[in-house]
């Protein structure tokens, strides 16, 4: 019934508005008819009545003119309704036409204005209806306005087939009472401009008649719902899938635009070009939001102010689960959760101040987190796992903050680019990461506290970086090593390294290289000095453990002060002259080995070794100042002694000697106790057969 | 100097125990390799006293056959009111049988002495099975009329399983070190094993009243026969011997609850019974049974200065010290039960389970001194009530 009476509605208010000026004049006509019928009907009846008093002539006159007045006056006003419709409709058309223009010409548009809803025809207003007042329900646009804009296909499904556009705080709502389905077909949109739009308990998608399915993302038509300047789109207990196309950045998804505001909760978005959009909004919250399968990124934040996430997922989207673009300081992300996305699990980009906290990341192809030209920002206490990088701070970014957080599995657990500086990476850990744990190759870094294990190297230390500070990080080296340290003006201080194929390796003509009072345990070489490295300094070294060599140094000027190398093959194996002063030696089987054309000044030392003391290769020389070497063969070679020194055999061990001689001593009583016990009848002739102990 | 310097402070005093602990056993081994058993014709008349409770019928008659075997002159079984099962077994052999109905075995060894006429006694447990030649080489010892006691060589009966292995090592390491030093030196063995042990009966009668009513610290003592017996012999000026040709076997716990309960009770009898002989003069009169006495006793607590050490190695990763401590204890243990190696030499593979018992039996010890007054059985349903012995309740199953 409602949609035959519009029918009627539009049958008689279409075409254009000079039809509508004709036709209120026919209107006019037909109307004056019947009233001048009727006068003459009301004087027939009064003559046929048998009424025998005529009225005088000046009455009758006077009754005439007084008719030709009511009628002039009749037409005086049928004439200045219908120019006053008329000019309503044209006001109508203007608002409706600037609407149209101002949202990209659709062929057909629906308009939700506060007083009255237009509906349009390639910018042509078909019909205005006046509305209820208080929000408006898309169950009452589909069942007023005509199919072609909006349809009522199926019970609870609506079907917007136009471009729909709320203005001037006019409030729009869909929400679960009769209605669970909200299909946008291809062409069809929503925007909010300076209104609200409220879904509630909603599946809103894309349709394609078709195919009766969501419309792909290559659709350029392909619907989306944007909040502009002034509105509010709220999501409460909403799926949408489907939504958004590559035309614009606006039209990716479900956007809320500059100044737009609301929220969204317990919302699942699937499918869509871009999830959701926060671009210039204001106070979106967004919580239990699920972001799925989205051709490209599944959350975009840029310009936004005042967003606020609370378990917030995004998985299996094309792009990153979430990327941060431009926009004030201070946004934070908080209990980010993502998975399986082909990009980064957040990615920040030309960004400042940005604050990554608790994020959960698991199996983004690129990585974890990746933040570019992205200044002062912090990730705090993430959580990776199986992403290639766990963090990435790319080219560009200064002063970036990575604190807390464990990255796991992957080839890189951080990876600070050639281009970053200023990057502080504190109390980090990093397990299993197959190429290296921490990759640095920026300027001004610095990497205290945590530990880091890796199946390849641990810390690296790349060529380019310049002024790095590697401090109190505990190192599991891999199949190649713990540290290795190119660049220049490198410091590693108090670290703890374990295992490895090298514990500490400097490299690539590092220059300007401080090893302060590190600890390796367990490493085939604990400090390998490659050749071309220069100003390389080792203070305090605790190495222990190192089957090959404690050092083995190519590094021309060397200097080793202090420290301990305990347990091991040869604790100094040097290939360039260098210095060596207040070390302990112990323990090793060779104590310094000296190669040809070689000094090596040592003072102060202590050296107890298994085999040998020193031994110094034809042309070096081993300069010995107020040092010991306690070792069954002290010193072979080149020595030149300078104060005093002793160079002795090792403690004998003594206890060994007993050991032994407490096990021969054991052998010889039992020899003779055996010797000594009579001959007898075997026990076996004596016990009874069941017993079989007997021997 | 940290060489040196772990050498001083870990090394050293590590060697230093071990010294220590090598040299008291060297002051046992080498007297241990010079006993030799007696040898001559001498023999007496001799009675066999049983006292059975609770005994497996199968290996009851196994032990009664094995007696029989040994053609000695009587045979008095004293069988628990209780216990029809053994009644039974005992009613097929020619033996004496007498029936008790009360609880505990110092009354039943008693009761079995009493009822004996020959000079020598032997005490025998109802699971212990006896060579065919005890009987003829336990008597010769006693050819030396100041030889009060005997004891025989056991082992365990066809063991099986690690616990009945591992205690099989144990015997054979007391008669192998222990036991026959103590021969060696002074004839004073501190405990003729109640498994089998032969008295001359003159003495078992002198000594009756004070064998039924030891106390210790007040609390009447219901465990720890054997060992009673055999202080209360040394006492009174009597010598005891080991004649290790005298062989018998006996069967063992095979379970660790069972082992843990006779092990803490062993345990807390040795303890009473050497602190009190500690404190007397007589033991003195024995210098080489007074020095195994506080061997035994330090040895419960040097134990555990080894595993000490072995943690701290684990804690701080010291793989050189770890492993050498490993290989020390397996070569070490091996050596010191090396007669029972020659014997058995497959259980040179369990030795490390070995010494991982020997430092249970070390907490055992610790956990026996501390509980030294409690006076239970632990594998019997006796137990010392108000001064008296009294059954317990028999748990369904048992």
């Amino acid at each position: 019934m409602a949609k035959a009476r519009n029918g009627l509605r539009q049958a008689l208010t279409t075409s254009a508005a000079t039809a509508a000026v004709l036709g209120v004049l026919l209107i006019q006509a037909v109307w004056e008819a019947p009233a001048t019928a009727g006068a003459t009907t009301t004087a027939a009846a009064a003559a046929s009545g048998g009424t025998t008093k005529y009225p005088s002539p000046t009455k009758i006159a006077k009754d005439l003119a007084h008719q030709k007045y009511l009628q002039q006056q009749r037409a005086a006003h049928a004439s200045a309704n219908a120019a006053k419709r008329a000019a309503e409709f044209a006001r109508a058309s203007r608002i409706s036409q600037a609407v149209w223009i101002s949202n990209g010409r659709p062929a057909l548009l629906t308009v939700v204005g506060p007083t009255r809803v237009y509906i349009v025809r390639d910018g042509v207003l078909q019909l205005y209806l006046a509305r209820p007042a208080g929000p408006l329900s898309v169950q009452w646009l589909a069942e007023n306005l005509p199919d072609q804009w909006v349809s009522w296909p199926a019970r609870g499904v609506a079907r917007l087939n136009s471009a729909l556009v709320v203005i001037d705080g006019s409030a729009l709502t869909a929400d679960s009472g009769d209605l669970s389905t909200l299909q946008l077909v291809d062409g069809a949109w929503i925007r909010v401009s300076r209104g609200s739009f409220a879904l509630t308990g909603v599946t809103v998608t894309s349709y394609d008649p078709a195919t009766g399915k969501a419309l792909p993302p290559t659709d350029p038509k392909r619907p989306f719902i944007r909040a502009g300047r002034g509105a509010t789109l709220t999501l409460d207990g909403v799926t949408a899938s489907g939504l958004g196309n590559a035309s614009g950045t606006d039209d990716s998804g479900i956007t809320w635009g500059t100044g737009a505001t609301g929220h969204a909760t317990a919302v699942k978005v699937t499918g869509g070009y871009t999830g959701l959009r926060l671009s210039g909004s204001v106070a979106v919250a967004l919580k239990q939001v699920t972001v799925t399968g989205s051709a490209k990124d599944g959350l975009v934040l840029v310009n936004d102010t005042g967003t606020t996430l609370a378990a917030v997922t995004a998985d299996g989207n094309g792009g990153n689960g979430l990327r941060i673009g431009r926009g004030p300081r201070g946004r934070t992300v908080s209990g980010l959760v993502t998975s399986g996305n082909t990009g980064f699990g957040v990615a920040a980009e030309n960004a400042a101040g940005v604050v990554i906290d608790k994020l959960t990341s698991s199996g983004d192809t690129a990585g974890g987190v990746d933040l570019t030209a992205c200044t002062a920002c912090t990730v705090s206490g993430a959580t990776t796992t199986g992403d290639r990088f766990g963090a990435k701070i790319g080219r560009g970014s200064n002063g970036t903050i990575v604190t807390g957080g464990t990255f796991t599995g992957g080839d890189y657990g951080v990876f600070v680019s050639g281009q970053a500086t200023g990057v502080t990476l504190n109390g980090i850990t990093v397990n299993a990461a197959r190429v290296y744990g921490v990759g640095i190759s920026g300027h001004n870094v610095t990497l205290s506290g945590g530990a880091v294990a890796s199946t390849g190297t641990g810390v690296r230390i790349g060529p380019g970086a310049d002024t790095v500070v590697v401090s109190r990080v505990t190192v599991s080296g891999g199949n190649r090593a713990g540290i290795t340290a190119g660049g220049t003006n490198v410091t590693v201080s108090h670290v703890k390294v374990q295992g490895g194929h090298v514990g500490i390796q400097v490299f690539l003509h590092a220059h300007n290289v401080l090893l302060d009072t590190d600890t390796v345990d367990d490493a085939r070489d604990a400090i390998d000095l490659a050749q071309g490295t220069s100003a390389i300094r080792i203070v305090n070294p605790a190495l222990f453990g190192f089957p090959h060599d404690g050092i083995a140094n190519s590094s021309a000027g060397l200097s080793v002060t202090g420290g301990q190398l305990h347990g091991g093959g040869t604790a100094i194996e040097t290939q360039s002259s260098m210095s060596l002063t207040g070390s302990q030696i112990d323990s090793v089987r060779e104590g310094v080995h000296v190669a040809r054309a070689v000094t090596l000044d040592a003072k102060r030392i202590s050296i107890l070794a298994t085999k040998t003391g020193a031994s110094i290769a034809s042309g070096g020389q081993l300069v010995l100042d107020n040092s010991r070497v306690l070792a069954p063969i002290g010193i072979k070679g080149d020595v030149r002694y300078v104060g005093d020194n002793v160079v002795a055999l090792p403690p004998f061990p003594w206890l060994g000697v007993v050991a032994i001689a407490a096990i021969l001593l054991g052998f010889i009583l039992e020899a003779l106790h055996a010797t000594r016990q009579p001959k007898r009848r075997p026990t076996r002739d004596v016990a009874p057969l069941h017993v079989h102990n007997v021997a | 100097m940290t060489f040196l310097l772990r050498y001083y402070l870990v090394f050293f005093p590590l060697g230093l125990l071990g010294l220590f602990r090598w040299t008291m056993w060297l002051l046992r081994r080498i007297p241990a390799a010079l006993y030799k058993p007696m040898r001559n014709d001498f023999r007496l008349p001799l009675s066999i006293v049983v006292p059975v409770y609770q005994e497996d019928p199968q290996i009851f008659a196994y032990a009664i056959e094995s007696w029989l075997a040994n053609n000695v002159d009587d045979i008095v079984l004293v069988i628990d009111a209780t216990d029809d099962a053994c009644i039974e077994v005992a009613s097929r052999y020619p033996v004496r049988v007498v029936i008790t109905d009360v609880p505990g075995k110092r009354d039943a060894l008693r009761l079995g002495w009493e009822n004996c006429t020959t000079p020598l006694v032997a005490l025998v447990d109802s699971d212990t099975i006896w060579a065919s030649d005890v009987a003829e080489e336990v008597c010769k010892p006693f050819a030396d009329p100041r030889i009060g006691g005997v004891g025989t060589r056991q082992n365990v009966y066809n063991p099986k399983g690690f616990l009945p292995r591992i205690n099989d090592i144990f015997l054979d390491y007391r008669y192998f070190d222990e036991n026959a030093a103590q021969t060696v030196m002074g004839r004073a063995v501190s405990c003729l094993s109640g498994r089998t042990a032969i008295y001359r009966r003159e003495i078992l009668l002198d000594i009756s009243d004070e064998f039924m009513n030891e106390t210790f610290w007040g609390i009447p003592c219901m465990s720890g026969d054997d060992k009673r017996l055999t202080t209360l012999l040394l006492e009174r000026g009597h010598l005891t011997y080991l004649q290790r040709t005298a062989r018998v076997w006996s069967t063992f716990p095979s379970t660790w609850k069972v082992f843990y309960k006779q092990r803490l009770r062993w345990a807390r009898n040795t303890w009473r019974s050497d602190l009190r002989a500690l404190s007397k003069r007589w033991v003195w009169k024995h210098p080489f049974l007074a020095f195994t006495m506080l061997d035994k006793a330090m040895g419960g607590f040097t134990l555990f200065f080894s595993p000490t050490f072995m943690v701290i190695g684990l804690v701080e990763r010291n793989w050189f010290l770890v492993g050498t401590l490993a290989a020390w204890w397996w070569i070490s243990r091996s050596i010191k039960v090396l007669p029972h190696l020659r014997r058995r030499p497959q259980d040179f593979f369990i030795m490390p389970g070995y010494v991982l018992a020997t430092f249970v039996m070390g907490a055992i010890k610790l956990n026996a001194l501390l509980t030294i007054r409690k006076q239970r059985w632990l594998t019997r349903q006796v137990q010392v009530q108000n001064g008296q012995v009294v059954r317990t309740t028999v748990k369904a199953g048992n």
